[in-house]
C-alpha cells in the first residue's frame, strides 16, 4: 500500500515538474475566456513547450465601444436611401465614440506592464495594444501555455489552452494575437510555368488590364490612395515597380511604405507586392495620388492585423488591398477574425473598401492532415472586405474582352464561421456568409506579366484579382469624384438586378461549387466592365433656391434637382452647414423645401442619399441665398416741414379770413 | 385782426392736444395700426400695380429683398394732418364744414403717405440713388405743398362772415 501511495506521488511529482505549473503559480483572479482559443493542431507534430524566457510579440486587440451602435452605423452607410448612406465618420469620431477609451487602454497596458511584458504600445486608435515578452509574461498574463510544433515541414508555436484574462478586463480585451506561428497569411499567387505571350489563353501586361475590363475610357484615378497590406523588404518591390513604369511609360509613382513593427529582410513575399502594386497602378490608369505599402514585420496574423489597422487608423486611402488569406478556422481560433472584423468595420465607416483575395485552393481552402476540409480563406470571409475570386480572362486580338471562366482554384464556400451579411440574405448560402463577392483574372494561365526580381515572369491567383478589383474601384470613384466607400450593397443590388454591366461567369468550377447564372461560390457576381459599372454610381445634385433675394420672414423654396439612373431617396438641404430640417424625399428626381431664412446671406447645399442605382452626391458648391436685411425707418415730416407747412396754413387762413375790400 | 389771436390760440391748442394725445399712444397698439393700414395695403398696392414683385408686409415694415421700410412713430403723415386739422378746427367756420375738412384732410394726409411709402419702395428697389433726396426733401415738400393747396381750397367753400373776419 506504501509503494502504492509513493509511486502515485512520484508519478505526480514529474508530471507537476513537467508541465511547468511549479513554476508558475496559478492566478488567484477569476480567468475570462477571450476569442482566442486554443489553438487547433490536427496534423501538427508536438515538439515542445516553449522555454520561460523564450521571447514573442504579443498584441492584444480590444474590444470597440458602441459596439452595436457601429453595427447600425454600419448598415445605414452602406445603405441606400438612408440619410446616412455614404456620410462618413471622421477618425475623431471614431475615437471619440467607438474606439477603446484611452483609461481602457492604459489598463491592459498596465497589465501587460505588470506581467513582466516590456516595448508596451497602445496604437493611435487604441484598438490594439503590443508588447514584448516572454513565455513565462504570456502565461502569467493570459493563464496560457506555448508549445512548439512542425506541421508539413513548417515549424510554429501556438498556444495549447484558450488564452483569458483577468475578469477586470472581461469588457475590454477582445483577443490575443501572437500566441500562435503556425498558421500564417499565405500570399494567394501561383506563378505560372512559362510566359504565355500568345495563345487562347495567354499572359497579359497588366496595362492592358484596363482594355479588357472596359476602363480606359475612364480618367486614371488620379486623386486615388491605394494602400496594399505588405510584409518583409519593400526594397525589390519598389524597384520592380520603377522597372514596370519604365517599360509601360507610366508616371514614375513612388510608393511610400509605413513600417509596421520592426523592418525585416524577408523578401519572400516580393512577387506578390509586385504584383499588387502594380496590378493596381496599371488598372488605376497610371496615376494615383498615393500608393502607400503598410508593411508587416511577418505574415503572423498578429503583423498583418498591426499593418491592417494601421492603414484604417490614418484613413488616408480610400481602398486598402489585402492579397493574403489563412484558413478561417485558425483565424476564427486565435482570435484574429475578431479583432480584424472590428477594424474592418471601423473602415466601412470611415469611407474605406477592403479588397481581399478569396484564395486559391478553390472551395476548401483549408487543410487538416494534409486533406482539404472545408473553409473559406480570411479576411476574404469577413462580411466587411469585398473578396474577390478568379477567373480565366479571355482577349480578343485587340486585347478587348471575351469572355471568362471560372479558375479552378477561385476560393469560394459559405464561410464556417461569419454569418451572412444583409445584402447576401436573399441567395441562400445557408445564413453564412458566401465567398466571393466578385471575381476578376485570376488564372496563372491568363495572369498578369509582371516585373519580379528585374524580369518579366507571369503570375495569377486572387491575388491578381483582388489588385484589379483595388484599381477599379479606385478608379470608378475617381470618376465620380467621391468615396463611395464599400460597395457591398452597390454590388449586390445590381447584380440580383442583372446589371448588364457585370460579365457574369457561368462556366467553370472551383471544386465542389460551379458557375452559372447570377451569383455563385465560384466567381461572386463575375466580373465588371468598369466604365458601365461608374456610370451606374453617377448621380449629380444642384440647388436652387427662390426668390433670391428674398424677404425676411417670408417663405423661400428650395429646390434639389438630382440626376441619375431615375434617382430615388432623399435630399438633406444644409444652410451654412448645419442641417435644415428632416430629408426630402425625392420626387421625380426633385425635392423641394419651404422654409423661412434669416436675413443675411446664407450658404445653402443639399446632399442626395443616393439609392441602388445611384452613389449619394453633394452639390459642387453652395448656392448663395440673399435675405433682405437693411431696414429704414421713413419720416413723414421733418421738422423743418412742419414748420413750413404750419406757417403756410396759418397765412393761408389769415388770407382766406381777412376781410373782404369792396 | 381781433379773431387772430384767438385763431393762433385754438391752433396751438388743438395741434398741441393731437399731438399729445400721440405720443402717448403705445408702440405696439401704433404697430398693430401701421401694419393694418399702412404695410398691408401698401403690399397690396404694389402687387396690384407690379404683380411679381417681392413684397411683404411685415409687422410695419414694408419689406423688399433689399431693404425694409419701417413706419414708425412720425412716418405715418399724423404731423401733416394734425397741422391741417389744427387749422380747419381753429378757422371761423361752421361745424359741419369743419368736420368735412377734417375728414377729407385725414383721408388725404392718408393717401399721400401711402403714395409716399409705395413712392419709396420703389425707389428703394430699383433706383436707389433717388431714395434719400426724395424721400428728405421732395416728398415732404410735395406734402407740403399739397395740403397748403388743400387747405386753400377748402377756405374756398367756406364763407367767412364779416365779423368773424380776422
Amino acid at each position: 500500500m506504501g509503494k502504492r501511495y509513493s509511486c502515485a506521488l512520484l508519478t505526480g511529482l514529474v508530471a507537476f515538474a513537467l508541465t511547468g505549473e511549479w513554476a508558475y503559480p496559478a492566478s488567484p483572479q477569476p480567468w475570462l475566456g477571450t476569442r482566442t482559443r486554443a489553438h487547433p493542431t490536427e496534423g501538427a507534430v508536438f515538439e515542445q513547450y516553449l522555454a520561460p524566457s523564450e521571447s514573442l510579440d504579443v498584441v492584444v486587440a480590444l474590444k470597440l465601444r458602441n459596439r452595436d451602435q457601429l453595427g447600425q452605423h454600419v448598415r445605414w452607410m452602406t445603405t441606400p436611401g438612408s440619410s446616412e448612406y455614404r456620410r462618413w465618420f471622421s477618425r475623431s469620431r471614431i475615437l471619440s465614440d467607438f474606439s477603446p477609451s484611452a483609461d481602457q487602454a492604459k489598463m491592459v497596458a498596465d497589465y501587460l506592464s505588470q506581467a513582466g511584458f516590456t516595448n508596451v504600445r497602445i496604437e493611435p486608435n487604441r484598438m490594439l495594444v503590443r508588447a514584448s515578452g516572454s513565455a513565462s509574461a504570456v502565461r502569467k498574463a493570459f493563464n496560457t501555455d506555448l508549445a512548439r510544433f512542425s506541421r508539413n515541414g513548417r515549424r510554429g508555436y501556438a498556444n495549447t489552452r484558450d488564452a483569458q484574462i483577468p475578469s477586470a478586463l472581461g469588457d475590454i480585451v477582445l483577443s490575443v494575437l501572437g500566441l500562435q506561428t503556425l498558421d500564417r497569411m499565405r500570399p494567394l499567387n501561383l506563378r505560372a510555368k512559362q510566359v504565355l505571350a500568345a495563345g487562347t489563353v495567354h499572359g497579359i501586361n497588366p496595362v492592358n488590364f484596363p482594355l479588357a475590363y472596359g476602363a480606359a475610357g475612364l480618367p486614371p484615378a488620379a486623386a486615388g490612395n491605394a494602400a496594399i497590406i505588405t510584409a518583409g523588404s519593400m526594397t525589390q518591390t519598389i524597384a520592380d515597380l520603377h522597372q514596370f513604369q519604365a517599360q509601360n511609360g507610366l508616371p514614375a509613382l513612388a510608393p511610400t511604405v509605413i513600417q509596421v513593427g520592426p523592418a525585416s529582410g524577408d523578401t519572400s513575399g516580393t512577387s506578390e507586392w509586385d504584383i499588387d502594386s502594380q496590378t493596381i497602378q496599371a488598372m488605376a490608369g497610371g496615376q494615383l495620388g498615393s500608393m502607400l505599402f503598410y508593411t508587416a514585420t511577418s505574415l503572423s496574423t498578429s503583423d498583418i492585423t498591426l499593418a491592417l489597422n494601421a492603414a484604417v487608423g490614418d484613413n488616408v486611402a480610400t481602398v486598402i488591398n489585402i492579397s493574403l488569406g489563412v484558413c478561417e478556422r485558425a483565424a476564427n481560433a486565435d482570435g484574429s477574425m475578431s479583432a480584424d472584423d472590428q477594424i474592418f468595420q471601423l473602415a466601412i465607416v470611415q469611407g474605406q473598401t477592403v479588397s481581399a483575395a478569396s484564395g486559391d485552393s478553390g472551395s476548401k481552402e483549408c487543410v487538416s492532415r494534409g486533406v482539404p476540409v472545408a473553409g473559406a480563406a480570411y479576411p476574404a470571409s469577413s462580411p466587411f472586405v469585398i473578396a474577390v475570386g478568379g477567373t480565366t480572362l479571355f482577349t480578343d486580338a485587340g486585347g478587348n474582352y471575351a469572355g471568362e471562366t471560372a479558375w479552378s482554384g477561385s476560393g469560394g464556400s459559405p464561410s464556417l464561421f461569419e454569418p451572412a451579411p444583409s445584402w447576401q440574405s436573399a441567395l441562400g448560402t445557408g445564413g453564412f456568409r458566401g465567398v466571393p463577392d466578385l471575381a476578376f483574372d485570376g488564372d496563372p494561365n491568363s495572369g498578369a506579366i509582371v516585373v519580379v526580381n528585374g524580369t518579366n515572369q507571369q503570375f495569377g491567383g486572387t491575388s491578381l484579382a483582388a489588385p484589379i478589383f483595388t484599381g477599379s474601384w479606385l478608379r470608378i470613384q475617381s470618376a465620380n469624384n467621391a468615396r463611395l466607400g464599400f460597395p457591398a450593397t452597390w454590388i449586390y443590388s445590381h447584380g440580383l438586378q442583372g446589371t448588364l454591366a457585370y460579365h457574369d461567369v457561368t462556366s467553370g468550377s472551383n471544386g465542389d461549387f460551379s458557375a452559372g447564372p447570377g451569383w455563385d461560390f465560384t466567381t461572386g457576381f463575375g466580373s465588371f466592365d468598369v466604365a458601365a459599372a461608374s456610370l451606374l454610381t453617377r448621380s449629380s445634385i444642384s440647388v436652387s433656391v427662390s426668390p433670391n433675394p428674398a424677404i425676411p420672414g417670408t417663405p423661400v423654396t428650395l429646390t434639389a434637382t438630382v440626376t441619375g439612373n431615375a434617382p430615388t431617396g432623399t435630399v438633406q438641404f444644409q444652410q451654412n452647414g448645419a442641417n435644415l430640417g428632416p430629408p426630402v424625399t425625392l420626387v421625380n428626381g426633385v425635392a423641394t423645401l419651404v422654409t423661412t431664412l434669416p436675413p443675411g446671406q446664407d450658404a445653402i447645399t443639399a446632399a442626395y442619399s443616393g439609392d441602388l442605382n445611384d452613389a449619394g452626391s453633394s452639390t459642387p458648391g453652395p448656392f448663395i441665398e440673399t435675405v433682405g436685411t437693411h431696414v429704414t425707418p421713413v419720416p413723414a415730416l421733418p421738422l423743418w416741414g412742419e414748420l413750413l407747412l404750419a406757417g403756410g396754413l396759418l397765412l393761408l387762413a389769415a388770407r382766406a379770413a381777412a376781410p373782404r375790400r369792396g | 385782426m381781433g379773431r387772430l389771436l384767438p385763431f393762433l390760440a385754438m391752433f396751438a391748442c388743438v395741434y398741441g392736444v393731437l399731438e399729445g394725445l400721440y405720443f402717448v399712444l403705445p408702440d405696439e397698439f401704433l404697430r398693430d395700426v401701421y401694419h393694418r393700414c399702412f404695410t398691408a395695403v401698401g403690399a397690396d398696392i404694389v402687387r396690384l400695380i407690379t404683380p411679381g414683385e417681392p413684397v411683404a408686409a411685415r409687422a410695419n415694415i414694408l419689406q423688399s429683398s433689399a431693404v425694409g421700410l419701417e413706419v414708425v412713430r412720425g412716418c405715418d403723415g399724423a404731423g401733416a394732418a394734425f397741422l391741417l386739422i389744427a387749422a380747419i378746427a381753429s378757422y371761423p367756420a361752421r361745424l359741419s364744414r369743419k368736420l368735412l375738412g377734417v375728414a377729407a384732410a385725414v383721408a388725404l394726409a392718408y393717401a399721400l403717405n401711402e403714395m409716399r411709402l409705395v413712392g419709396l419702395f420703389y425707389l428703394a428697389v430699383g433706383q436707389q440713388p433717388w431714395f434719400l433726396p426724395v424721400h428728405v426733401y421732395l416728398a415732404p415738400t410735395l406734402v407740403i405743398a399739397l395740403s397748403c393747396i388743400y387747405f386753400a381750397w377748402w377756405t374756398t367753400f367756406v364763407p367767412v362772415r364779416s365779423d368773424e373776419a380776422f
